[in-house]
């Protein structure tokens, strides 16, 4: 058994069936075969690197720019999502003013980044069942928000010429955040953050599948953890099996549509 | 260019070495002060080699175990070479301004 066991999962599945034995090797030779947290680092490190660039088309500037793109649509659905909660009244976060204006720029900046459209090319779903359900909104903030939004996504779906590969994902998330809506539990608002954890653990760095829903409602969990502890155990037994299941059939359904994907794994 | 780079392109001028080759040619060219783990060395390694300043020469097997032998391009002798001249102008300007420098402590 590896003295490294763990750290080797950052590496790509052919990747490290290719090298592994070698890097291993080598580890051990440079350490007298001892553990070394060091060394540990390192291959996590070089792990994390070659699975991003893997992911990312295999050019370390493409992996830079894919990573700022991914930091700008987290941060905007980061936005954009506390605007929907707020709207049902499930947060009390007001969306103010620089926020909203904030989250348009970065919109507007995605979609001129022309690599950012098949991330962005998700978000119709998600802002189109936000807008069925909440068709007496009054705000035009959110409103506002939410067609822009669209209209870039749709324009950069258009410009892309093709689906995105998180399509499935995201309608299998909108259903489920829709259904969580109209029966008035929102708890499943913590189906992103366990999207975003099972994505953490297995190093599964693609951004699309993810990371773009995951993060985005870190701010909605964090403001319903007080309702969330209100519950019995045997209701969040429930809802983490749902949660479970839900994950395994999201992460499956997106990656049956990507070799890319099937060989980073 | 980060000095494990260097020392792992300087380690290669002489002859193809594999991994665990490299990391102890470089660790004795820099008197101990480069230690490269295997990650750093991997990853090192694998960037020569898509920026074309390194190839991979063959690959050998030694008690069953795989290894790659690297061997430096003439891209990386350049690289080499340029870095080692940038070295010699510090210590040169360095030399000018502060005088002659003690000899370096060895390990």
């Amino acid at each position: 058994m590896s003295n490294y066991g763990i750290v080797t999962r950052a590496f790509p599945a052919d990747y490290w069936t290719a090298h592994g034995d070698e890097i291993l090797d080598t580890a051990n030779e440079l350490h007298d075969g001892n553990w070394s947290a060091r060394e540990s680092r390192s291959l996590l490190a070089h792990g994390l690197r070659t699975r991003s660039l893997a992911a990312t088309g295999g050019s370390l500037r493409q992996m830079w720019i894919q990573c700022t793109i991914l930091v700008l649509t987290i941060s905007t659905l980061a936005w954009t999502t506390t605007a929907v909660a707020d709207q049902f009244g499930l947060v009390s976060i007001e969306l103010e003013g620089t926020r909203s204006s904030t989250a348009i720029l970065g919109v507007v900046l995605l979609v001129l980044l022309s690599r950012s459209s098949r991330w962005i090319a998700a978000l119709p779903v998600v802002w189109l069942v936000s807008l069925v359900v909440a068709t007496n909104t009054t705000s035009l903030s959110w409103m506002r928000l939410a067609g822009l939004t669209a209209l870039c996504a749709w324009a950069a779906w258009k410009s892309e010429g093709r689906r995105p590969l998180s399509a499935p994902t995201m309608l299998l998330l909108a259903a489920v955040h829709t259904a969580a809506l109209l029966v008035d539990v929102y708890l499943f608002g913590f189906l992103p953050i366990v999207l975003l954890v099972v994505g953490l653990f297995t190093f599964h760095l693609e951004p699309r599948v993810l990371g773009c829903v995951a993060v985005s409602s870190l701010l909605i969990i964090v403001a319903t953890f007080e309702a969330y502890s209100q519950h019995s155990p045997g209701d969040l037994a429930l809802i983490f099996g749902t949660i479970v299941t839900v994950t395994a059939v999201a992460t499956l359904l997106t990656i049956r549509g990507s070799r890319r994907l099937q060989r980073v794994m | 260019m980060r000095e494990p780079t260097y020392f792992i392109l300087l380690a290669l001028h002489a002859e193809p070495l594999h991994g665990y080759a490299v990391a102890s040619r470089a660790k004795e060219l820099s008197d101990g002060r480069v230690e490269l783990t295997a990650g750093t060395l991997y990853g090192a390694l694998d960037r020569l080699v898509d920026e074309g300043q390194l190839v991979v020469d063959r690959e050998e097997k030694v008690n069953g175990r795989k290894r790659r032998y690297y061997r430096i391009t003439e891209a990386g002798e350049h690289a080499t070479q340029a870095e080692a001249l940038r070295l010699r102008q510090a210590l040169e300007a360095a030399a000018a301004t502060i005088g002659p420098l003690p000899k370096a402590a060895t390990a």
